[in-house]
């Protein structure tokens, strides 16, 4: 089962091009999106999830299994409804209906997603219940919760009918480190036989997570595959130094500065270069160096 | 896919305070000039004539359009209201059955508050 993206183009009415052109191949597993805000993460997935339109390209998802609504390939550009039935989305921003229960809104999205028995609808909702910590609060009303147990309750409604694609919009945004884990461990799990395409900008959890990344900036694809491997490539490309804060410009004009981060009172500077740089210390490259060398190709980053 | 919609729409009209509100508040006030004799019946026709209380109906209408407004202007424009259009609509669920769905549910409702007003006439 794997999701293929090919040359898939987004252009909005007011003019910003938000994807052009991106393509890439989504194995089963976990799958980072790496972006700085307004990259067209959620343009991507917007789209994958069959929420919006595209202008040019497809998207198909191959190789569905037996047992599946539809087992075989799918277009997920004409075939909407085959896909919402193995799709789960939590989407980046979303709210809930203040008077409902969680245990009824789930239930009734567990029926919309077609489980028609009752009893086995209840054990499925009350299994996530579990699975989310929102067991004991499942009689009160979504509009009495927090903003991490609306996440977790989004989280809960994605997952719902064991979908096998499935797409998370920063889904740890809101939630503190121990429930972070925890949907971590979940999503690792049920990763295992699905895709889950998760976008995020928190590096670390892509270190973390997932076996094959994208970078993306500015609707495009930048950098694409394993993280680790992709780090390596970088190994004795990245160089370090301590310096005053108003000399950051000047070492802006003659190296190619990736980052710049405050460090004790002094500014820690990366810089990206082939040949070893005089003055500047190795350093070990981690998946943020990749990041923002990827990021800095295209556009200005400026951090301090 | 109608069916699951209509009873979900059905249970979140029953659990608000409001629809009970209205229809109490269009029985209340039916109930009351009817009692009162108030109607439109002259001191010629009985209250209860048919007349009188097709009359009344009519008036009791002008009343209802308001609740009218206030039940069936919101069963799609919730999901935009409380933003759940982001991922409700990316359940497997038809245009016909969501639209058709809410807006039988809501309508039941009101068909019933109404009911309810005319009931005290």
């Amino acid at each position: 089962m794997q999701l293929e993206i090919k040359e898939l183009s987004k252009t909005y009415s007011n003019g910003v091009r938000a994807l052009k052109g991106v393509s890439l191949t989504i194995r089963q597993g976990m799958f980072g999106l790496l972006g700085p805000n307004g990259a067209g993460k959620s343009s991507l997935m917007r789209t994958i999830a069959t929420l919006q339109e595209a202008d040019s390209g497809s998207v198909q998802l191959t190789g569905l299994p037996e047992g599946t609504s539809m087992p075989g390939d799918l277009d997920i550009l004409t075939q909407k409804d085959a896909v919402r039935r193995v799709l789960g989305y939590l989407p980046q921003e979303f709210g809930v209906y203040p008077r409902v229960t969680a245990e009824a809104m789930l239930d009734h999205i567990a029926s919309l997603k077609g489980i028609a028995n009752g009893r086995e609808r209840k054990e499925i909702v009350q299994g996530l219940l579990q699975k989310v910590n929102l067991y004991d609060v499942r009689k009160k009303n979504l509009g009495t919760y927090s903003g991490g147990m609306k996440q977790r309750f989004g989280i809960a409604q994605a997952l719902i009918g064991s979908p096998r694609l499935i797409i998370v919009d920063e889904p740890t945004a809101g939630l503190d480190p121990a429930e972070r884990n925890r949907f971590h461990n979940l999503l690792s799990e049920i990763g295992e036989n699905t895709i889950v395409i998760l976008s995020t900008h928190i590096v670390e959890d892509v270190t973390n997570l997932c076996s094959d990344m994208a970078i993306i900036c500015l609707g495009e694809v930048v950098a694409t595959g394993n993280p680790n491997d992709l780090v390596k490539d970088l190994t004795g490309k990245v160089w370090q130094k301590f310096v005053e804060k108003s000399e950051i410009d000047t070492y802006r004009k003659t190296h190619r500065v990736i980052s710049t981060q405050l460090k004790g009172g002094k500014t820690r500077i990366h810089a990206y270069s082939e040949v070893p740089l005089t003055d500047f210390d190795a350093v070990t490259p981690d998946l943020e160096d990749l990041y923002f060398a990827k990021i800095t190709e295209k556009m200005e980053v400026t951090t301090v | 896919m109608f069916g699951e919609i209509f009873k979900f729409e059905l249970a979140y009209r029953l659990k608000r305070p409001a629809t009970y509100l209205y229809a109490l508040i269009l029985f209340l006030f039916t109930f009351l000039f009817v009692i009162y004799g108030s109607g439109p019946a002259s001191e010629k026709t009985n209250i209860n004539s048919p007349y009188a209380i097709s009359q009344f109906v009519v008036v009791l209408t002008i009343f209802g359009m308001l609740v009218a407004s206030a039940i069936m202007g919101v069963p799609i424009y919730r999901d935009i209201e409380h933003n759940t259009k982001n991922y409700y609509f990316s359940f497997p669920i038809t245009e016909r059955g969501y639209v058709l769905g809410r807006y039988f549910g809501s309508f039941v409702i009101l068909l019933g508050i109404m009911a309810v007003g005319m009931l005290a006439s």
